[in-house]
């Protein structure tokens, strides 16, 4: 049984006897902060969670006092996490969930072999922030990028775009 | 080969949540409810995918399971999913 993010869809559609698709509505980067401060303050002890993917850019983009939204928008963020606590919430999010219904997004917990992707010393330039019980790690906008780049997906590449007119990460010159 | 993320997080958020008698216990309720589509399979493979959620080293699993067969990489493509629609942690009934 291949059990990928397509078959995850397919049941989704058969549990909910609809055509259910993954709402994509991420796209400001408050939504991001909004999310960790209520996980902050959700937990019943301190946790940690390392953020990539888009989600790790629109936090910067928060940080940074940026408000444009994020192109072609994204379903969800992709938080990584070795805290049982932390999990339990980010599954409380999940495709399908009522944090989907109400917030047009999901939760896509990551396998800590994510972190494999980003460049050699990512930890050494990554920022943290702590809400609440929650502290959070966010590599830097550029090592964010390099997988997303990789992939070299449309939405991937747009996204690399917006964070180059942000100004998250230097254009090349 | 790159690796399937998908498969990974299950077995490593699947292994996080067994650990906790009441996270283990939401799983397996999730798993076999009637609503999950893939309840028969996780019958048909449950020992195997209790087995590798409760063992971490990974080496020694692998070597087992090749005695009988399969593999870790396997097994780990049988952890089912989990529906946002209706996964549960306190065991009440949810509205989906």
């Amino acid at each position: 049984m291949d059990v990928s993010i397509q078959t995850i869809l397919e049941g989704v559609s058969r549990v909910r006897h609809t055509a259910a698709m993954p709402q994509r509505q991420l796209k400001y980067p408050r939504q991001v902060v909004e999310w960790l401060e209520e996980m902050g303050q959700r937990l019943p002890s301190p946790g940690k969670m390392i953020l990539i993917g888009s989600g790790g850019l629109l936090w910067h983009a928060a940080e940074r006092g940026i408000a444009t939204p994020l192109p072609e928008n994204s379903m969800d963020v992709d938080p990584i996490t070795a805290d049982e606590s932390v999990a339990a919430l980010c599954y409380e999010a999940l495709i399908g969930s009522e944090f989907e219904l109400q917030h047009g997004w999901h939760v896509n917990l990551m396998p800590k072999a994510a972190l494999l992707e980003l460049p050699a010393g990512w930890e050494n330039r990554a920022c943290r922030k702590t809400y609440g019980r929650l502290t959070t790690t966010v590599p830097s906008p550029a090592d964010l990028l390099v997988p997303k780049l990789k992939r070299g997906e449309p939405r991937d590449l747009k996204h690399a775009e917006w964070a180059k007119q942000t100004r998250l990460v230097s254009a090349p010159s | 080969m790159i690796p399937n993320y998908d498969d990974l997080a299950r077995l490593e958020y699947g292994r996080l949540f067994w650990k906790n008698p009441r996270l283990r216990a939401a799983l397996i309720r999730h798993w076999t409810d009637p609503r999950h589509p893939y309840r028969e399979r996780f019958s048909e493979h449950r020992s195997q995918i209790e087995e590798v959620l409760s063992e971490s080293d990974d080496a020694k699993l692998e070597r087992k399971l090749r005695r009988s067969g399969a593999s870790l990489r396997a097994v780990m493509r049988e952890i089912p999913p989990v529906f946002g629609a209706f996964w549960n942690i306190s065991g009440s009934q949810t509205v989906s």
